[in-house]
């Protein structure tokens, strides 16, 4: 590593505070990309299969319907 | 390729290529106003208006750097393709005010065809290479 | 020609199952080299000799800049796809695509800028450079807006094609900017042509960044486009077997 110590990695010789936060504003959005996308993926496939398993019931319930 | 979608492709490209021309045309217009930037031999060579905002730069002429000891006044020059101008600025320069390196500054010209910035940037070129190499080719720099 | 491989490629159910079996390994190597990349140029990698220790924003803002760039063109060529051809797939991977695009803008933008406090002395300048890139950050969010104004999936397919289209001529002025005007920013360290402005020992962890950017974007894309395809094709007999069971 070419820094001794983690003071030294934190101070870059006085430029640690430009670094770190352009380091830390990537990592949000970096992990916005990835968390945005997962969520929406769960909502969608949570919309789809309540649909399907309303539709079911309600062909369900014709059929005893009809049985009647 | 379906005459359809050969009609398509045909439109798009007309439109990319409309849009291309307005926007050239647009930037010539503007290129005036966006470059707004002299260089040094314009400078000097009277195409840069006196007493008017513009934007110039150059590189630091090595030694040329005068520190004001009284205020923060810096006097130095600039110069690009051996042409110089000497620029006075008051303030603080920027971290990576070197010798040798560009400089862009915002002022205006005096009579004298000085400039008087009141914003001076530090232009840095394309190369990254540590320290080490730097020294190596200053050595041999100066050993030639 | 074989169009047959382009008729499958336009398969959404084709693109849903290929797409899960690659989306695993994307996200694996892309998560791996963006690592490896950003410790050794962030940790390992020697200060640079004039602008010290703030040129390892170079790791983030150049594979974010080059996205911010690369991506636009894909998305016009998408639209181009969907005016030409009228290929569904073509407009989902458009709409896919411009969120992620923008938010590399975004981030090039901003870790631009903070480089350019300590290095340039300001935080930012209205050169063509930066004005351009702005210029284009506005386009993304354009045809994002764009999107979510029109009611209709297929008018909005065409709006957004179109504006992705015209908005594409922003690219070589982006490009070139450096070339053509007197720029604070200064011209590429990369280059096609020549050999790289750059170190070795700092160039390697910027191609593996630059490397796991382009794959981190890929994986986002396909995770994306999944999630779309499944919400257009819901009605389909292939999605409800899958989710339904």
């Amino acid at each position: 590593m070419y820094f001794q110590d983690i003071t030294s990695v934190l101070h870059m010789d006085g430029h640690g505070i430009y670094v770190w936060s352009t380091y830390g504003i990537s990592l949000l959005i970096v992990a916005y990309n990835v968390l945005a996308p997962l969520r929406q993926k769960k909502q969608v496939i949570g919309q789809i299969k309540r649909q399907i398993i309303n539709e079911k019931q309600v062909q369900s319930e014709k059929n005893t319907a009809v049985k009647q | 390729m379906n005459p359809v979608r050969r009609q398509r492709l045909l439109l798009i490209l007309l439109l990319l290529a409309g849009v291309g021309l307005a926007t050239t045309l647009a930037l010539f217009a503007l290129k005036e106003n966006i470059n707004h930037y002299f260089s040094p031999n314009q400078m000097t060579s009277g195409e840069a208006p006196i007493g008017q905002r513009i934007r110039g730069g150059g590189i630091v002429v090595p030694g040329s750097l005068e520190r004001n000891p009284d205020d923060l006044t810096v006097t130095f020059k600039m110069e690009t393709g051996g042409t110089e101008v000497e620029v006075v600025y008051t303030g603080i320069l920027p971290d990576l005010f070197r010798e040798g390196q560009g400089i862009v500054g915002t002022g205006k010209l005096d009579k004298n065809r000085r400039f008087i910035a009141d914003e001076l940037l530090a232009k840095h070129d394309e190369n990254y290479m540590p320290p080490e190499v730097q020294d190596a080719i200053d050595k041999a720099h100066n050993a030639s | 020609m074989n169009w047959t491989f382009f008729h499958k490629l336009g398969s959404p159910k084709w693109f849903y199952d290929i797409s899960g079996r690659w989306l695993p390994w994307l996200a694996t190597i892309s998560a791996l080299l963006m690592a490896t990349g950003l410790t050794w140029g962030l940790l390992f990698a020697p200060p640079d000799y004039l602008q010290g220790n703030s040129y390892r924003i170079i790791f983030l803002h150049v594979p974010t800049a080059f996205l911010a760039s690369a991506v636009y063109v894909m998305m016009a060529c998408a639209g181009a796809v969907t005016l030409i051809w009228r290929v569904k797939l073509a407009d989902v991977a458009l709409k896919c695509m411009a969120p992620v695009g923008a938010s590399f803008c975004l981030l090039a933008l901003i870790t631009g800028a903070i480089w350019g406090k300590p290095t340039w002395g300001t935080w930012w300048v209205w050169d063509a450079r930066l004005t351009s890139v702005l210029i284009l950050l506005f386009l993304y969010i354009g045809v994002i807006a764009l999107r979510g104004a029109i009611r209709s999936t297929t008018t909005a397919a065409k709006a957004c094609a179109v504006l992705s289209i015209v908005g594409v001529v922003n690219i070589p002025i982006i490009k070139f900017s450096v070339q053509w005007w007197n720029t604070l920013h200064q011209g590429a360290t990369l280059k096609l042509t020549e050999k790289p402005a750059m170190a070795p020992e700092m160039l390697w962890p910027l191609l593996i960044s630059i490397l796991a950017f382009y794959l981190f974007f890929t994986a986002v894309l396909l995770l994306r486009m999944r999630t779309e395809i499944l919400n257009r094709e819901r009605r389909t007999q292939w999605v409800q077997q899958r989710l339904g069971g």
